[in-house]
């Protein structure tokens, strides 16, 4: 039996992965069709990109308390998909590579609390099954989100829908995280004992 | 199998309020091992095609989170948070 409130924070995890699988994959491509960069310059975005998410990855764990993490998650999960969606609506390298940073922060942020609100779902000796649900829908949603990008950009002709599509998807990610519990803060009785 | 165990290891060995901390942890090493990866992976495959595949092979003996300490037990404890050997601060003080 799931606790509940997992399925919503499962399905809010498949809405962002949804978001961004897809981007590294089709990033090049978007970069020489609607920003003109080269294969080289592009590549560099994305290690700029990681570079920043690590930064906020960092920085999210510093968020001790388990009570702010749903908050922080969220504000993660705004940050990615307006990010997304600023990115998709202009072709100044300026303001893509603010809106990439404000997606660089979020990802960072949801990469780090996503997991960390989950794991204070999991009932006790039960971590194991848990994670393997949380990772393999993870898995199932960046299996998902290639084809579904492959065929948004088909079907529209613009490579802009990628990032609408990654915008749009990570922001419903709001809806099922609204209905997520947070964690009440939990006195361990036995631990000054230790 | 090596990402959901790293992951469970996450739960069993952190309180709540570390949880941010030890995920952040495991997903900064996971992010910079995968840049440094495509880097090397980039490099060797210059020398020889086979030579990529070689080092993940390698690579990833190591990595086995219970092969730095010996204090690990791998026999998994009835009540994992109640038995302090199996978690990390214990294994740091020993």
């Amino acid at each position: 039996v799931i606790r509940p409130g997992v399925r919503a924070l499962l399905a809010a995890e498949i809405l962002w992965v949804i978001g961004y699988a897809a981007l590294p994959v089709f990033f090049i491509l978007y970069a020489r069709q609607v920003l003109e960069l080269e294969p080289g310059p592009a590549s560099l975005w994305l290690a700029a990109f990681a570079l920043g998410a690590g930064v906020a990855m960092i920085a999210g764990g510093f968020v001790r308390n388990p009570r702010l993490h749903k908050p922080f998650l969220a504000l993660g999960v705004s940050l990615m998909g307006a990010g997304f969606l600023a990115a998709a609506g202009s072709t100044s390298l300026v303001w893509v590579s603010l809106a990439c940073a404000s997606a660089a922060a979020g990802f960072g942020l949801v990469s780090t609390l996503g997991f960390s609100l989950f794991a204070s779902l999991i009932p006790r000796g039960e971590a194991g099954g848990y994670t393997a649900l949380y990772y393999s829908l993870r898995a199932v949603a960046s299996a998902i989100a290639v084809p579904v990008a492959g065929w948004t950009i088909a079907v529209s002709g613009s490579y802009r829908s990628l990032f609408l599509l990654g915008g749009s998807a990570t922001l419903a990610a709001l809806v099922p995280l609204a209905f997520a519990p947070s964690p009440r803060t939990r006195v361990d009785p036995t631990r000054q004992l230790r | 199998v090596v990402t959901t165990a790293h992951r469970a290891l996450v739960h069993d060995c952190f309180e709540g309020e570390q949880y941010a901390r030890g995920n952040g942890a495991v997903e900064v090493a996971i992010l910079t091992g995968g840049l440094i990866g495509l880097a090397a992976g980039g490099l060797l495959i210059e020398l020889a095609l086979w030579m990529p595949f070689v080092l993940a092979a390698v690579a990833g003996c190591p990595c086995s989170p219970g092969l730095p300490s010996g204090a690990y037990r791998w026999s998994t404890p009835a009540s994992p948070r109640d038995d302090a050997p199996t978690r990390f601060a214990s294994m740091r003080r020993r």
